[in-house]
């Protein structure tokens, strides 16, 4: 009984698709949302710092230079999501992956997808809220970067957790 | 009044940084620039003169330079104020921010009229330049003329008018409108849904109902007063209020202490007897009013954090007339600094 529930697991891991999808469709499919999320997170993050950016800016437009970095930090969950798409086609050897394994590329880009759209949205609130800081003192930048910056935390968190399991996943 | 569910508030606070996010961040450019205690603190250590040269670095400087007469000070001020909310008119236009603000101001001037319209002297220069209403057509709605403020002002004019004619006294109109007034600005915190500015506005209700009633109570007023004067909407139940006017005063005391104010009116309940100190009472309650305010810093990016601001400028702008004036007037630091800390609270500013 073992044995044979054994043999179907090696048999599916080494079948060419997994629930109808082939290895290069499922790894596809995992960069494209690890790149969706982070891209639509950062959108509206900046979104929300930029809304608030430009009532200060009418009010003091030399502001701009030091709200500029408060306008970008929720943009790196973007660039997280563009790293974890690129490094799928970099790790792995598309056209010669198993059905299983793309499913397992598939659900190693979750981290990134879902942590850096929350993350990002949080950011672009969290760095809108901080601008006050920057409206009230210029020279409180370093200050106002810091909040923002611990949401930032959980997203390097999840491209680092995104790239271990990549390299855990059989090439 | 139904509480929001958590999820329906995180998905309020995503839609409201599209719809406020620039008007908040005009907003904090200018809170930036409010004054603060110390400020406060030189100014009333300063001559007049040097009063005016601080405030001339200031948001003040354009509108009191060259003041040195009441009139001047008192016209700068105001027409400081009427910037604000022509700013606040701007930045929040199509939202109810503007409503919620000037309805104070447009009760006022519905009371001018009101008690203009019953021969009752002197209103005319008490109008206020802060209403949304213009007062020309205010006036032609409140002689009765249709299609000048819409159906809406005309019907709750009309109302007042019945209402405040259905008392007698010097003070009905006061005890009408300002019980409308309240009620009316909850109802437009409730449209909002937004539940800082709820819980601000049933606690102003509160804090005017309990005034009322224990200045209605020094003063004799009967029972049927206090079913007009007092608002509905509060925390506190109208009709047990009402009910309370003709406790003895031993019950009353108890009861009161007992709500969630008790801690605010301990030292006026305590020192009736009945000569409640009702001075202390306007600022334990401004300071309670402020406190609540404070709460809406929370709300960093919504509409609370305009009204706010607009609150605390409204208290500073106080500030600045008990100090201006009193320079004007010759009173000393120290009593101006007493009458400060005794009347009105340092919350509007920044400490």
């Amino acid at each position: 009984m073992v044995g044979a529930v054994a043999q179907a697991a090696q048999g599916a891991a080494q079948a060419s698709t997994w629930g109808g999808l082939t290895g290069f469709q499922w790894a596809i499919f995992g960069a494209a949302v690890a790149f969706i999320g982070g891209g639509m997170g950062s959108a509206i993050g900046i979104t929300y710092v930029s809304n608030v950016a430009s009532g200060i800016l009418v009010e003091d437009p030399d502001k701009f230079g030091s709200l500029l970095p408060l306008l970008a930090i929720p943009g790196t969950q973007g660039i997280y999501g563009l790293i974890t798409a690129i490094l799928v086609t970099i790790f792995f050897d598309l056209a010669k992956l198993t059905g299983l394994n793309g499913l397992l590329v598939f659900f190693s880009c979750l981290p990134v997808a879902f942590v850096c759209l929350v993350s990002a949205i949080y950011q672009g609130l969290t760095a809108a809220s901080a601008s006050a800081m920057v409206a009230r003192r210029t020279e409180e930048l370093g200050k106002a970067m810091v909040l923002p910056a611990l949401v930032e935390t959980y997203a390097v968190f999840s491209l680092i957790l995104t790239i271990y399991l990549f390299t855990r996943i059989p090439k | 009044m139904d509480i929001e569910p958590d999820m329906t508030r995180a998905m309020k606070t995503f839609n409201r940084v599209p719809r406020y996010g620039t008007a908040v961040g005009r907003i904090m450019m200018h809170e930036a620039t409010m004054l603060n205690w110390q400020r406060i603190e030189r100014l009333i250590e300063s001559r007049f003169e040097d009063c005016i040269t601080v405030l001339i670095d200031t948001e003040y400087g354009p509108f009191l330079e060259g003041a040195t007469v009441a009139a001047e000070v008192e016209a700068g001020l105001m027409a400081f104020l009427k910037s604000q909310y022509e700013l606040l008119d701007a930045i929040c236009a199509g939202t109810f921010v503007p409503d919620f603000m000037h309805l104070k101001y447009d009760f006022h001037n519905i009371k001018v009229f009101l008690k203009l319209s019953r021969g009752e002297s002197g209103a005319e220069p008490m109008l206020s330049g802060l209403g949304s209403l213009d007062t020309e057509r205010l006036a032609s709605a409140v002689e009765g003329e249709g299609g000048t403020l819409g159906p809406y002002w005309e019907g709750l004019i009309r109302d007042l008018k019945e209402e405040s004619d259905a008392i007698d006294g010097p003070g009905a109109v006061d005890t009408v409108a300002d019980r409308v007034f309240l009620e009316k600005r909850l109802a437009i915190a409730g449209k909002e849904k937004s539940r800082l500015l709820v819980d601000f506005s049933r606690a102003a209700i509160d804090v005017a109902n309990l005034k009322t009633l224990l200045r209605g109570r020094v003063l004799g007023k009967p029972p049927e007063y206090f079913a007009d004067a007092l608002a509905a909407g509060g925390r506190l139940d109208r009709s047990e209020l009402v009910g309370l006017a003709g406790d003895p005063p031993d019950r009353f005391s108890a009861r009161l202490l007992a709500t969630r104010y008790g801690g605010m009116l301990e030292e006026v309940l305590h020192s009736e007897d009945r000569q409640v100190r009702l001075t202390s009472l306007d600022r334990d309650s401004d300071e309670f009013l402020l406190e609540k305010l404070a709460g809406m810093r929370r709300m960093a990016l919504g509409p609370e954090r305009i009204v706010m601001y607009m609150l605390k400028r409204e208290n500073e702008v106080t500030l600045l007339r008990v100090v201006l004036m009193g320079k004007l007037h010759g009173v000393s630091a120290p009593v101006i600094e007493r009458r400060l800390s005794s009347t009105y609270t340092r919350g509007g500013v920044q400490v």
